[in-house]
């Protein structure tokens, strides 16, 4: 066998050590990100006037039947949309721009709006944002 | 690293709202400076101040409520919800008096600032771009026609702004006189919005005093002139006025008047009132005359059915057509989309549920707190607005309710005779029911150098003034027209009035210029009555036909009918027609005779057969079965006439 | 002129700038930050961030001129940390570390970026909000490892509680071991301590740093990261610029 020194040892057990934290770490926050997220549902009124309606994690966008419910958070980077500019939504942080189908117009996002999926319950609506 | 520091200047100076590119100094987002001095200390001792004062709106505290603590206030615009900040601006987080107050805007809501008090993201964001392309900022019509008028432009509808007035004579003359009735024009003084008030913005309409905000608002006025005529400045003299103006949709007919007092006189026309040439001094009897704030003398007429009732303008004219649909429009016709039948109809009409309204309406009905359960709302014809003062019951019975009197006015379906029958098809329903409007003819307008003026648009000052002579005015029924409708292409017959038949000479930049023009303006004078009007005083009248006034007769020499007309006013020198007459007698004018391009005066041909009735009512009475029979099917009666009649040739 | 004598000057002028004790006035105000960031603890509310500064800016005097000490001194410790890595990196003297110390000493520039950031985002106003959305999403994605990230440094959602753990815990312990550990000195030197305070006293004295007011449309990030938002306009893959970081502190 060979021999180590005393520090050399404390070394490599010290290092091996880090892989085990870094998994007990990751599984962690992955647990309690998990937790939080399936959890995340909001049950909001369903009675929302035609037209877009600003709420803080989504746009509802009403046009008399039928409802389409967007998250508010901006594809590119996620700053929370919360006005409209000539006809597109618009986003505060960088200038993106979505036409009312939640598509990319204009700006450094790519990707569309999220669109979230919802039921109803009675006179209320239930919003799931995952 | 130097690329870095680049970009971080422009992202910092350079970037404005929604990360658009702007100017550093002219940056109108940045309401206050970034880097706030400190070296304010408060003007508040620690005693005076207690953290339960300040309460939190939007998430913090606001410092305005330490020293301005106001009432009178509606409940959407409360300062415990909305703070002070949110409309007056300033420094929020401060207790120095001027430290506070820098940035501050006293009276918010002007055009010029709309965009960053009323109309924040937070607020009403949608609302203020409708106001900035509404007519009633923009007074496209207006510049456009005058433009037109003074031959600086070949056609009367090009899409205008009144800001962009320059120093042209139609432009010059323009500032001097009209160029102050526009939304943009800003609300600098105290107070509530009267007679004399033009412009203001969103306060124009929406600003409300009550009568403990005028009084605190006069002995306020009183005190502060006080203290600057004292010796000593004492700010403890100042009588600070607690009762802050409301703002609401309490929308009263005053609102209007100011501006619509003037041009097309329409507010007054509404109440009855028509504008005479005597001064104040002259007149005697106090009853049947008003005088306005302006010195403007008027007499009492009829006015109109649904003044009445107790209707005001709002309870006809909507939001979506006064703030405009963010669509420019070239004339005030075109931006209004109410019309007679869309409440008073005989056919079934579009009706909206209260789910299907769009969130503006919506929150109007919520605050009139006017929502009926099972009750519709009916729906406009043009761009299918709702009418939500209206509802329709389950029996199909149709009712409006006023704003301020909160009545429920059933509205009636049009009369037999207006729908029946092929021979009025093409008239408007104002054609028959207007009472009677204001006619102005021998108007003289011409520029002086030496006298003063004002100029409205830029409010100041000026030399030299436009000067207008007007020589008539008179009350009588309305002279008709065509109106070709442009999209469709259907022809209407409609009211028209003297706009104008002038003459501008002395011009501000050639002396030597001279203009004539005999032209007719459509107009919706807002005198409806009830009854309508007699078959004779339109198809027996000279001046509905478009001649002027004067004796019209028909002769009747044996078996050959034929019509006379002797004009009352002597022919004009620049276009041998009489002074008040848009067309000849029997004739037609070629050249563009009115103030649009969609509109023309009757052609022979019309005048012809309009005046082929009136040979028939010299001798059947209006309310005689032939003259029933003859709205059905004209043609029919004309081919089983009696011997006895004499058909003009 | 002629050019050497040009190049003369212009090493005169960086020697004059960088001559100053770039790492004496960064320790120097370092210490002033978390000394104020003490006082400033005391009236500040976690739960209710924005309420309790607004608060504060009205009602409390003292307290303002801590905020405006700890916001300055902060300032001043992040220029005068990126000069004095500068001022190194010229003179050639980075060598002198151990690989150790060198490793802790540039892991701790993502720290120091870390608790600037914080301290911007403890504000709780329209400002910060954003700026831990965007935060949120350039950590989430970070590969594999990005979620985990994301959460262990920011928390959950709305709440603010972690974000404020991590700006005292990572300043004054992490930080400080760091500094003390590549400079082998305990505290900053009195003299470079002392002009270092009265100049920061006095700009903040004159000077309160803006809270956002809840209204102005204008959202932006803290100045030395408005640049970086300037890029991200620009540039819609969010994930190059990460690269690029990445490589800047690779190459570092």
């Amino acid at each position: 066998m060979k021999l180590v020194s005393r520090r050399e040892f404390f070394k490599n057990f010290f290092i091996s050590l880090s892989l085990p934290l870094a998994w007990i770490w990751y599984s962690t926050t992955r647990r309690s990100n998990e937790v939080s997220i399936h959890t995340k549902k909001t049950v909001i009124d369903n009675d929302f006037p035609n037209g877009i309606t600003f709420n803080e994690n989504f746009i509802v966008i009403k046009q008399n039947s039928s409802i389409k419910i967007f998250s508010s958070k901006c594809s590119h980077l996620g700053c929370r949309i919360k006005g409209t500019e000539q006809n597109d939504l618009v986003c505060p942080c960088h200038g993106s721009r979505y036409n009312f189908n939640g598509d990319v117009v204009k700006g450094p996002a790519q990707n569309s709006l999220k669109l979230l999926e919802f039921k109803r319950d009675g006179n209320k609506l239930i919003v799931y944002e995952s | 690293m130097f690329v870095y520091l680049i970009l971080t200047v422009i992202g910092f100076c350079f970037r404005g709202e929604n990360w658009e590119f702007v100017m550093p100094w002219y940056n109108p987002a940045e309401l206050t400076p970034k880097f706030k001095p400190t070296i304010n200390f408060s003007d508040l001792s620690n005693e005076e101040l207690a953290e339960t004062e300040f309460r939190q709106i939007l998430g913090r505290r606001e410092g305005c409520i330490a020293c301005h603590q106001m009432s009178g206030f509606t409940e959407p615009h409360d300062p415990e919800k909305i703070g002070c900040f949110s409309c007056h601006l300033g420094n929020a987080f401060t207790l120095n008096k001027n430290a506070a107050h820098k940035g501050m805007i006293l009276i918010p809501g002007n055009l010029s600032d709309a965009k960053f008090t009323c109309g924040t993201s937070q607020c009403h964001p949608d609302i203020v771009p409708r106001i900035n392309n509404s007519i009633m900022t923009t007074m496209s019509g207006v510049v456009s026609v005058d433009n037109f008028v003074f031959e600086e432009s070949t056609s009367p509808s090009i899409q205008s702004h009144v800001k962009d007035l320059a120093g042209t004579d139609a432009d010059s003359h323009l500032r001097n006189l009209c160029a102050s009735c526009h939304l943009g024009n800003e609300k600098i003084e105290l107070g509530p919005i009267d007679e004399l008030s033009r412009g203001g913005g969103c306060n124009a309409c929406h600003l409300n005093y009550n009568k403990d905000a005028i009084e605190q608002l006069n002995v306020y006025i009183e005190s502060n002139v006080k203290r600057l005529k004292a010796i000593e400045y004492k700010e403890q003299m100042v009588d600070f006025p607690r009762v802050h103006p409301n703002l609401n949709l309490q929308i009263t007919s005053d609102h209007c008047f100011g501006c619509h007092s003037r041009s097309g006189r329409i507010s007054t026309n509404y109440e009855g009132w028509f504008e005479t040439l005597p001064s104040e001094q002259e007149i005697a009897d106090k009853k049947v005359y008003r005088t306005l704030m302006d010195g403007r003398v008027f007499r009492k007429n009829k006015p109109d059915v649904h003044f009445e009732k107790g209707m005001e303008c709002l309870d006809c004219h909507l939001a979506q057509e006064v703030m405009g649909d963010g669509n420019l429009y070239l004339h005030k016709e075109d931006q209004v989309k109410i019309q007679c039948i869309d409440c008073h109809s005989n056919q079934s009409s579009n009706k909206m549920s209260f789910d299907e309204l769009d969130y503006e309406s919506r929150k109007i009905v919520d605050l009139r707190k006017s929502r009926r359960e099972n009750q519709d709302f009916l729906v406009t014809e043009k761009s299918e607005l709702p009418l939500i003062s209206s509802y329709i019951t389950s029996s199909n019975e149709k009712y409006l309710i006023t704003k301020t009197s909160k009545d429920s006015l059933p509205l009636k379906p049009p009369a037999f005779v207006c729908t029946e029958g092929k021979a009025h098809q093409r008239l408007s329903c104002n054609s028959c029911h207007n009472e009677w409007v204001s006619h102005c003819v021998g108007c003289h307008t011409e520029y002086n150098p030496n006298d003063d003026g004002f100029d409205l648009l830029s409010n100041k000052d000026i030399e030299g003034s436009w000067v207008e002579h007007a020589a008539d005015f008179y009350v009588d029924y309305p002279v008709f027209g065509v109106k070709k409708d442009s999209k469709s292409g259907k022809e209407t017959i409609d009211t028209f009035i003297p706009g104008m038949i002038i003459t501008i000479d002395k011009m501000k930049n050639d002396k030597n210029k001279k203009i004539f023009k005999r032209l007719f303006a459509p107009t919706f004078s807002h005198t409806i009555n009830k009854k309508g009007r007699s078959c004779k005083s339109c198809h027996n009248n000279s001046l509905a036909l478009g001649y002027g006034k004067g004796e019209l007769v028909y002769q009747v020499n044996g078996k050959a009918g034929s019509w006379k007309f002797k004009p009352k006013y002597e022919n004009l020198e620049d276009d041998n027609l009489p002074k008040d007459a848009w067309i000849g007698f029997l004739q037609t004018r070629n050249e563009i005779s009115t103030t649009r391009t969609n509109t023309r005066p009757f052609t022979v041909e019309e005048q012809k057969r309009i005046l082929l009735v009136g040979a028939c009512l010299t001798c059947h009475d209006e309310k005689s079965k032939t003259s029933m029979e003859s709205l059905y099917d004209f043609e029919k009666l004309l081919a089983r006439i009696s011997k006895k009649c004499v058909l003009p040739n | 002129m002629n050019p050497e004598r040009k190049k003369y000057r212009i090493q005169f002028l960086l020697e004059w700038f960088f001559a100053r004790p770039l790492g004496q006035i960064a320790f120097s105000s370092f210490l002033i930050a978390v000394v104020s960031g003490i006082f400033l603890a005391i009236p500040f509310d976690i739960k209710n961030p924005y309420d309790s500064i607004s608060l504060i800016l009205l009602t409390n005097p003292g307290a303002v001129f801590f905020r405006n000490l700890h916001y300055w001194s902060a300032q001043v410790f992040f220029i005068s940390t990126i000069l004095h890595i500068i001022d190194h990196f010229r003179r050639k003297t980075e060598k002198k570390l151990t690989n150790g110390v060198w490793l802790r000493v540039t892991i701790s520039i993502f720290f120091m970026f870390f608790v600037m950031i914080s301290g911007f985002i403890l504000k709780g106003d329209a400002d910060a909000e954003q700026a831990l959305r965007i935060l949120k999403s350039l950590f989430e994605q970070i590969p594999f490892i990005g979620s985990t990230i994301s959460y262990s440094f920011l928390g959950r959602e709305r709440d603010y509680q972690l974000i404020y753990v991590h700006h005292i815990a990572i300043a004054t312990i992490i930080l400080w071991i760091v500094i003390v550990e590549h400079s082998k000195i305990l505290w900053a030197e009195i003299k470079v301590f002392v002009y270092t305070l009265i100049f920061v006293a006095i700009i903040s004295f004159m000077f309160v740093p803006s809270l956002h007011d809840g209204k102005s449309p204008i959202v932006k990030g803290p100045w030395y990261f408005v640049g970086l938002q300037e890029v991200l306009h620009w540039i819609s893959q969010t994930q190059l610029v990460l690269i690029f970081i990445f490589l800047l502190f690779l190459f570092d």
